[in-house]
Parts: structure tokens; C-alpha cells; sequence
């Protein structure tokens, strides 16, 4: 054993170090709960209500007399059982769900950066950026029309709207048709062809991964990342008052340029220990869109430039693109039977 | 065979299927897992007597922290494999104890008996008689 047992000097009646720390800390709160009742935070109120009280005797029971401050196991295993309840993923629904919920997301927001247009929907702004007005709207909507096609209605008809959305976006966005289409392709793949309907997430909390992850990658890849530091220049040679406050200024710029991105990455990277789907998904809508560029590429070798959709395209290929994952479905199914 | 047998085994093959006819076990169990069932084999106990006994089970190779340990036990809980035995209300503290079910015991034997056999094919296995190391 790591932690022998301690008799408690003072007992003398068989009672061990930690049941001594269990009955004592009954009476009055010490350091030591204090900081762990702090750390009982990471879970829901109503998870507190139920079992705060049995963690926190454990915890107390576990963590040896000198102690004031629980263990660095202790406190992260507390932070991410938190979040994780707060995310619904402690009671986990099995790799397959975890995974189609992911994709479903990843290939809808696949969906808005198509309607959106270009990589700045994984800015911060970008996000909330409504330019030119309509797009962002269309493609939200789309994307929403997507997910819960895939989510709640019967599998054909989730399979038509999905087609059905992708060639409009096509339409809608003809220079890039690929990055609608793939992403449509994903949905079909997740949340229509796999046997059952996919069960909606019992919480909705891990969506701020994915903005958490959209902003880390930003920050680390895109345009004034890490390298865009503000100005930093070292005091001019007569140590004014204003000479030092300017200083001051731009090393909390540059503390701030540095902290704050970083701080978003380590977050980040504490909820994909969490939570593996944001991480998923954020796959799907990048793979959605690096391959559709590659498509577009070698398609523009062979073409001068994409077909443009008209109506004729849409009565004709619409069908066959409903009727298409139908019919491998149904053969799959007698595949494995 | 009877239907129930007919319909597992269609089952299972439609399960292999899905997995490209790869097997897989999703019967196997994770060690802490494990070694948190073990510990109430005896009989059952609060959270921090299943901390000591798992360690002391494992040799100290499962050391749960306390998060984990709950983690585990609202899964297991879920699972049926546990259940709330005794609550008790010590100096104004929660103490729960919690023991083993009947599907939980039948669990721990059946991963038990998988470990045993999978160690078998080393500690059973005899070297062929006419095998000899090749000269230096």
C-alpha cells in the first residue's frame, strides 16, 4: 500500500488515521474540505445534491493528515468526472453513438461553412459574422434541417432532405460544389445508413469543446496567431514615468497575446480528455473541406469550370442521389442477414 | 437448436458483419473495473474501503482517485453490476456502502474465467519434445 495506515496517537481505541479524519471533519470545516468542496464544483448542483457529500468523505478519508491540499490525481480526476457528468458523458452511450453525434455535428457545420463561405466560419467573429446577409442564415438553417433529418425523422425521407440540401448548397455556392456534397456524404454515412436512429446527447454542454477546439486552432494556425504578438519594444534610454508605464503596457500585451491563446489550447486540450466528440467532429469538418479542394482541384484540371446546376440537373440527379443510398442500404441489409 | 439460439446466433453474426467479421470482445473488462467488482466479492463497503481493497487486490497496481472511483460506481450502478447496500448517516456525514448484484457477480466470474483461459495457453503450454535450441 502507497498510504500505510496511521493509528491516530491520541485515539488509542483501534480507530485508524482516516476514520479519525472522516469523524473529525464532521464537526468543522477545514482547509482541506474547503478546497475539495471547491473542486466538487466541477459537477452539475444536482449531481452535488446527490453525491457531493459521499465524495467529499472519501476524498477526506483518502488523503493523508499532513495534507491541507487534495492530491494533483485527486483534483483532476474531480475536474474531469465534473465535466464529463456536465458534458452526459459519464453515463458514456457506447463508442458508435459518441461517434455519429460527432460526425453529425462535423458534417453539419461542414454544411454553414459551405453557405458561409471560406475558413473564416472558424473565426471567433466568423461564427457570429452575418456577410453578406442571408448566407449564414441559409446555411444554419440547412444545417439544422440536416441534423435533424439524420436525428429524428425516418431514415428516407432524412435521406432525401440531406441530397436534397447538399445539391442546393451546390446551387447556392457553385465555385466550390464539393464542399457541400462531402459533407452530405458524411451525414448520410453517420446519421442515416447505420442501423438505428441516433440518440439525441443528453446534454448539449460539449458544443463548447468545439468552440473551445474551433478557437485553439485558430489561434495556433490561422491568421494572427501566436505569431501576431503586438509590438514589444524594450524602455527608450531616459527611464521616464511614461517610458516605464509604456513598458508596462506592452508586456501586459504580450502576457496577455501569449496567456490568453494558450489558455484557450490547454482548455482545449482538457476537453478532449473529457470529451473525444468535439475533437471527432472537428476532424470530419476539416476532412470535409480539405477533400473537397482536393476534388475541386482535380476536377478543374478536366473541366473549365464546374457545370452550372439548372433545373434539369436538379430533376434528374435528384432522384438518383435520393434513390442511390436507399437502395445500398437495402443491399447491405440483405448483405448481412 | 432452439429459436432463442437461432436468434442469438443471427444476432451475432450480423454484430460480426458490422464490424467487417473482425471479432472483437466487448465482454472484456477493464481492469480497474475489475478489481472495484473483486473488492466487494467479500461483502459490501463504502468508497474509501473499496480504494484500499482494490489496491491491496492488485497490488497496488489500481489506485483509484476518488472521481474515478465514483465514476465507476454510477456506471456500474447503471450497468445493474452494483447496488446501494447501506446508507448511514456518521457525525453528519453520507457513508454509502454498496455490493455486488447477481449479474454482477455472474460478470467478474465470467471475466475471471476469460483471464484464466487466456493464461492457460502460457502456463499449460508445453514446448514439443523434439524442439531444440539451435547451436551457438
Amino acid at each position: 500500500m502507497t498510504e500505510p495506515e496511521r493509528r491516530s496517537p491520541e485515539a488509542g481505541s483501534g480507530m485508524t488515521e482516516p476514520e479519525r479524519r472522516f469523524l473529525e471533519a464532521g464537526s468543522g470545516m477545514g482547509e482541506l474540505e474547503r478546497r475539495c468542496r471547491w473542486l466538487l464544483r466541477a459537477y452539475p448542483a444536482t449531481y452535488r445534491d446527490a453525491r457531493g457529500e459521499e465524495i467529499l468523505a472519501t476524498l477526506l478519508e483518502s488523503t493523508p493528515a499532513a495534507q491541507i491540499w487534495p492530491s494533483r490525481r485527486d483534483a483532476a480526476a474531480l475536474i474531469i468526472g465534473g465535466l464529463r457528468v456536465r458534458a452526459g458523458q459519464d453515463q458514456w452511450p457506447g463508442i458508435g453513438t459518441s461517434m455519429r453525434q460527432a460526425a453529425a455535428l462535423g458534417a453539419a457545420l461542414a454544411f454553414v461553412r459551405t453557405a458561409v463561405g471560406g475558413p473564416q466560419f472558424l473565426s471567433w467573429t466568423g461564427i457570429l459574422q452575418i456577410d453578406p446577409p442571408g448566407a449564414p442564415l441559409r446555411g444554419w438553417l440547412l444545417a439544422l434541417a440536416a441534423v435533424a433529418a439524420a436525428w429524428w425523422v425516418p431514415r428516407r425521407i432524412a435521406v432525401f432532405l440531406v441530397v436534397t440540401g447538399a445539391t442546393l448548397l451546390a446551387y447556392v455556392n457553385a465555385s466550390q460544389p464539393t464542399a457541400a456534397v462531402l459533407p452530405a456524404a458524411f451525414l448520410i454515412l453517420f446519421g442515416v445508413c447505420l442501423p438505428g436512429r441516433l440518440p439525441l446527447p443528453r446534454s448539449w454542454l460539449w458544443l463548447v469543446g468545439w468552440v473551445l477546439l474551433a478557437r485553439a486552432l485558430e489561434g495556433t494556425f490561422g491568421a494572427g496567431g501566436f505569431v501576431a504578438i503586438p509590438g514589444f519594444a524594450a524602455p527608450h534610454q531616459q527611464t521616464t514615468i511614461g517610458a516605464v508605464l509604456q513598458f508596462a503596457h506592452e508586456l501586459t500585451g504580450v502576457a496577455l497575446a501569449l496567456v490568453i491563446p494558450w489558455s484557450i489550447v490547454a482548455a482545449a486540450a482538457v476537453w478532449a480528455a473529457v470529451d473525444a466528440r468535439p475533437a471527432v467532429s472537428m476532424i470530419i469538418y476539416l476532412a470535409s473541406g480539405f477533400a473537397a479542394s482536393i476534388v475541386d482541384q482535380a476536377a478543374s484540371a478536366h473541366f473549365q469550370q464546374w457545370p452550372v446546376l439548372t433545373w434539369e440537373y436538379l430533376l434528374t440527379a435528384l432522384p438518383a442521389l435520393a434513390i442511390a443510398p436507399v437502395v445500398i442500404w437495402r443491399l447491405r441489409r440483405q448483405a448481412i442477414l | 437448436m432452439d429459436t432463442v439460439a437461432q436468434k442469438r446466433q443471427v444476432a451475432v453474426c450480423r454484430w460480426a458483419t458490422y464490424r467487417l467479421c473482425v471479432r472483437i470482445s466487448t465482454s472484456e473488462m477493464r481492469e480497474p473495473t475489475y478489481f472495484v467488482l473483486a473488492s466487494l466479492l467479500d461483502g459490501p463497503l463504502h468508497g474509501y474501503a473499496i480504494i484500499k481493497r482494490a489496491a491491496e487486490l492488485s497490488g497496488d497496481r489500481v489506485r483509484l482517485a476518488t472521481g474515478t472511483l465514483y465514476t465507476a460506481l454510477d456506471r456500474l450502478t447503471a450497468a445493474g453490476y452494483v447496488e446501494l447496500v447501506r446508507e448511514e448517516i456518521i457525525n453528519g456525514r453520507a457513508r454509502r456502502s454498496y455490493g455486488l448484484t447477481g449479474s454482477g457477480t455472474a460478470a467478474l466470474q465470467a471475466e475471471a474465467a476469460r483471464m484464466a483461459e487466456a493464461a492457460s495457453v502460457v502456463t499449460g503450454h508445453r514446448r514439443a519434445a523434439t524442439w531444440k535450441p539451435s547451436p551457438a
